[in-house]
This record gives C-alpha cells, structure tokens and sequence, in this order.
C-alpha cells in the first residue's frame, strides 16, 4: 500500500467529525448525569464545610474512570453485528482508523474533561455562593497533580484501547480482570526475583541457596543494581508501554474479521 | 473485476463452506447470486468486501485484495447488509459524516433517490422503519457512485410498492462503469433486474450464465399431463397444470422464470452443466 494510503489528514479529520457527529449525544447526556452528581456531592461537602481536596480528589475520578470506560467502549463498534460492516468498509486505512480513536479517547478525552471539570467547578462556586455564601477554588487543570494524571492516563489507556479491540464483550471488566492477574503473576515472579537476588538483605529469606549476589554483585552496588532496575521499569511504563499496546492494536485492528 | 480463484474458506474446522470456489465477473451487470440457506452467498459477500479474509486462493476485485482494506478500494465499492444499524442522526448530518469518505459521492442523486424513495429528510434515522432504512441506504449507496454495490437480501422488508420502485431505480442506475452483486433467495422480486444469474451450491459456484443464453439452451413449457414432463430437467406442480424446464432443442424463445431455473439447477445439476458445455 501507498503511504497517502496509509494516512492521510482529510481522511483522519473526516473520521474524528464522523466519531464526533455519531457519539456526542450521548456523551452530552453522561456528562450531565456525572455534572449534576459532583454538583450534589460538592453543595453537600460545602454544608459540612470540609474544603479539603474536592478537586484533587474527584478531577482524577472523573478523568480515569470516565476514560477508562470511554476507551474501552470506543471499539465496540468492531463486536456489533449490525455495525461492523459499516466501520470496516468505510473508505479509511486500519491506522487512520487506530489513531482516530486513539486521539478522541486520549488527548481529546483529557482536553474534554479538564474543560468540563473547570466549568462544574466555576458553575458549582457560583452555585454553593449563592446557596451557602461560600466556595471552593476553581479547578486549574494546569497545576502539577493534574498533568502529572494526564500523563499517567494517557499510557494507561493505551492498555484499555486495546482490550476495546480484543474483548468482544465487557471490554472493562476483562481488562481490568486481565490486569489484576497480570499484576499478581509480575508479582510472584518479582518478589521470587527479589528473594533470590536480594536475599541477604531480606532477614526472613536468608537461607536461600542461591546467593546471585556471592556471584554477581559485590554489596557496595546492589543499590546502584536496583536503582538502575527502578529506572529501567520507570522508563519502561513512560516510554514504551504506550507505543507496545498501540502497536498490538493495529495489528489486531488490521486482522479482525466480522 | 471480481475474480475469485480456488478460494477456500471454513468457520471453525468442520464447516467447510468453500471448496476450490471460482468465480468472475465483468463490470456493467446486475449479477444475481442465488442459493440455498447456508449455501454461503452473505460469506462470499463479506470476503469480497474485505469483512472476511479467504483460508486459500486468491480474491482481487478492482485489481485490489479485499483483505488488505485499502482506501482506495474501499471508497468503489459498497455494501448493504441484510441486518444494518443506523445512528441516531438526521440524514443531512448523516451525509456529512459519511460522504466525504467517498470521493465521487453526488448530493443531487441523493437527494432525488430520497425523494423517489419518499424518506422524509428532517427525521432522524433510527426514527425511520426498517423499510425507510434500507431504501435510506440504497439510496446513499447509489449516490457513492461506487463501481461495485453488494447488497445482500434487498428486498427483505420492503413492500409491494417499494419492491417495485426498489427494481426502477436499481435498473436505472446501471452503467458500463458500476456491477451490482445482488445475493437473495427471493428470486421472484428480482425478476427482470438481474442477468447474469450465479448459483451457488455446496461451496462452488454450479451455475453463472445470462439469461439469453440460458434462453437459448433452455426452454419453459407448461403441459397438462404429468406424463408429458417425462424428458424434462425439472417440473413443477400448479393449478391446472404442469410447468416444466426442458432443454431447448428447437430454437424456441420463451421467458425463463428464475424459481424453476433455481430449482432446476439444483436438482438436476450435472445435466445443467452438460448441456451449458455444449455448443449452441
């Protein structure tokens, strides 16, 4: 295939308007029903006057569960009968398609929900003024504790896109459950890991027979050996396991079937 | 254009549903595709579409591969399903959100075909009954100007009156430039709209010939006496008689209804194809 085949930015513009002009009913009635809940919860914490953290505590709520469940619907499309024809033969290349997603139900979700978020939290002040004479501060999507959430988010979801596309049902509960046994097997196999490689600095495991440190690692650097591991698995979930999940994706984009 | 070559496809490891399958089809024609339930017409409609991807052969249409999903090939050619969802938005913010994905798409057939088809373009699309949908879609399928159209099982859920103006318009909008691939069982309402006929049987396509030629081999006669149908390749009862299909040894022009060809092909298919390779 040509790259204009591949991508093209009319193409990717017509499919987020396509997206956009298909779903925004339905995503205008869930941001009520969620704006009028924080609205109750944020009149009700006024009344008892606790001020402490509402947005700090319900800014990330919105954002990762919203998108959590955003991003694992948004492929749904691909497991309805009656609808998969009709995405799969319309005239745009599998990645076009990918990243179209990719871009509403990442970075369009954080712009959306940031700029939702900030107009609850001026209407709710405006409201608890007049109701209660006092207010919280308005939300600022720009403080550090937001964008640090954003980030988080956006590789995340990556995970959650692409159970959307694996899962043909209850995509987030199967990846979520899938996560779950994920991160119990890391963890046995980790804190197996951690036995044997750390052992004399564990008190309760230092009869393991294997001592990899004897052998490997003199004391002086096991702390630069984990400090280099830490930065490894740092690197790892900042850089790639985003572009892993998104890749795995297209590539199940591009061989699924109806 | 479509070109099928020993194309093999099963679901799971037990249903075989093609065998070595061939088939080829020329542009300009409103090719019938007929067969049993289960014989496979929707499948072969979905691999040629790119929905599904064959097991073994090859498949180009438009010179391109289906499975590959290419843009290029998926802006020529469109398919109408049997079973179809419709978003709840108007028609105008339908077309905005669809037609520009195909290149040569026309406003003003749209616009003729839905007033043809009486779809009131203010409503909204789910608020429309089964029948108003899919006219909505033939007529947005029209308006592609795509080269191919599969539609698969039309005329389900239209009534009289649409069936009829459904047939107007589909023979209208045929051209030297497009192919419509039409896969029903419901061969009477398809009657005077479709020529070439392909029958598809036991994963091969046993029967893909135009209705002149078939004329010319094949003969309709009805008789009285069941013991007149004796040399017949397939007969029928009806009232007050006997209508039979028989092989057309002196030149006789007659009108082929497509039920009893249908039948006839599918009971007697090795003298069919017999006398199909014999020349005239």
């Amino acid at each position: 295939m040509e790259r204009k085949n591949i991508f093209d930015w009319k193409r990717l513009i017509h499919l987020i308007k396509n997206e956009v002009v298909s779903s925004y009913r339905s995503l205008l009635v869930s941001t009520g029903a969620v704006g009028s809940v924080l609205l109750v919860i944020y009149l009700l914490q006024m009344l008892a006057h606790n001020l402490t953290a509402f947005h700090e505590v319900w800014y990330p709520l919105v954002l990762f569960i919203g998108g959590f469940v955003i991003s694992s619907k948004i492929f749904s499309v691909l497991h309805d009968r009656r609808q998969n024809y009709v995405y799969l033969t319309l005239p745009a290349s599998d990645f076009e398609k990918l990243v179209s997603k990719l871009i509403l139900s990442s970075v369009g979700w954080i712009a959306c929900s940031a700029l939702f978020y900030f107009i609850f939290s001026a209407l709710a002040a405006i409201i608890s003024q007049i109701i209660w004479g006092d207010s919280m501060s308005i939300f600022n999507p720009f403080q550090y504790l937001y964008l640090k959430c954003a980030a988080i988010f956006l590789v995340l979801q990556s995970l959650f896109i692409f159970g959307s596309i694996y899962f043909k049902k209850s995509a987030l509960a199967k990846t979520i459950g899938s996560l779950f046994l994920f991160g119990f097997i890391l963890a046995l196999i980790s804190g197996l890991f951690a036995r044997i490689i750390f052992a004399k600095y564990i008190p309760w495991c230092g009869n393991m027979n294997i001592d990899f440190e004897y052998y490997y690692f003199q004391a002086d650097n096991i702390e630069t050996f984990a400090r280099i591991l830490g930065e490894i698995v740092k690197y790892s979930f900042w850089f790639l396991l985003a572009p892993f999940f998104w890749i795995l994706s297209y590539i199940r984009l591009k061989e699924i079937e109806v | 254009m479509i070109e099928v070559k020993n194309l093999n496809f099963a679901y799971g490891k037990q249903t075989v549903l093609f065998n070595a399958l061939n088939l080829q089809l020329t542009v300009g024609n409103v090719y019938g595709l007929l067969g049993k339930n289960g014989a496979g017409k929707t499948t072969l409609l979905k691999i040629l579409t790119g929905l599904l991807f064959p097991q073994g052969g090859d498949v180009n249409v438009l010179n391109f591969k289906p499975r590959l999903r290419d843009p290029n090939f998926l802006q020529e050619i469109y398919l109408i399903p049997e079973e179809f969802f419709l978003p709840s938005v108007s028609v105008r913010e339908y077309e905005k959100a669809y037609a520009p994905f195909y290149p040569r798409f026309d406003h003003r057939i749209f616009e003729q075909l839905l007033k043809e088809f009486e779809i009131p373009s203010l409503n909204r699309l789910s608020s429309l009954s089964f029948g108003q949908k899919k006219k909505f879609l033939i007529a947005f399928g029209l308006a592609t100007q795509c080269k191919i159209l599969f539609l698969d099982e039309p005329t389900n859920g239209l009534d009289i009156p649409t069936k009829s103006q459904f047939r107007k318009i589909l023979a209208s909008s045929v051209s030297d430039e497009r192919t419509i691939l039409i896969s029903t069982h419901q061969v009477r309402d398809m009657a005077n709209l479709i020529d070439p006929i392909i029958i598809l049987d036991e994963g091969q396509i046993i029967f893909n010939q135009n209705l002149e030629d078939t004329a010319r081999r094949l003969v309709m006669k009805v008789y009285e006496d069941e013991q007149e149908t004796n040399s017949c390749l397939f007969c029928e009862k009806t009232i007050g008689g006997y209508i039979a299909l028989e092989e057309n040894k002196t030149g006789e022009d007659s009108k082929i209804d497509i039920e009893l060809l249908f039948n006839a092909v599918i009971n007697n298919r090795e003298r069919i194809m017999h006398l199909f390779e014999k020349e005239v």
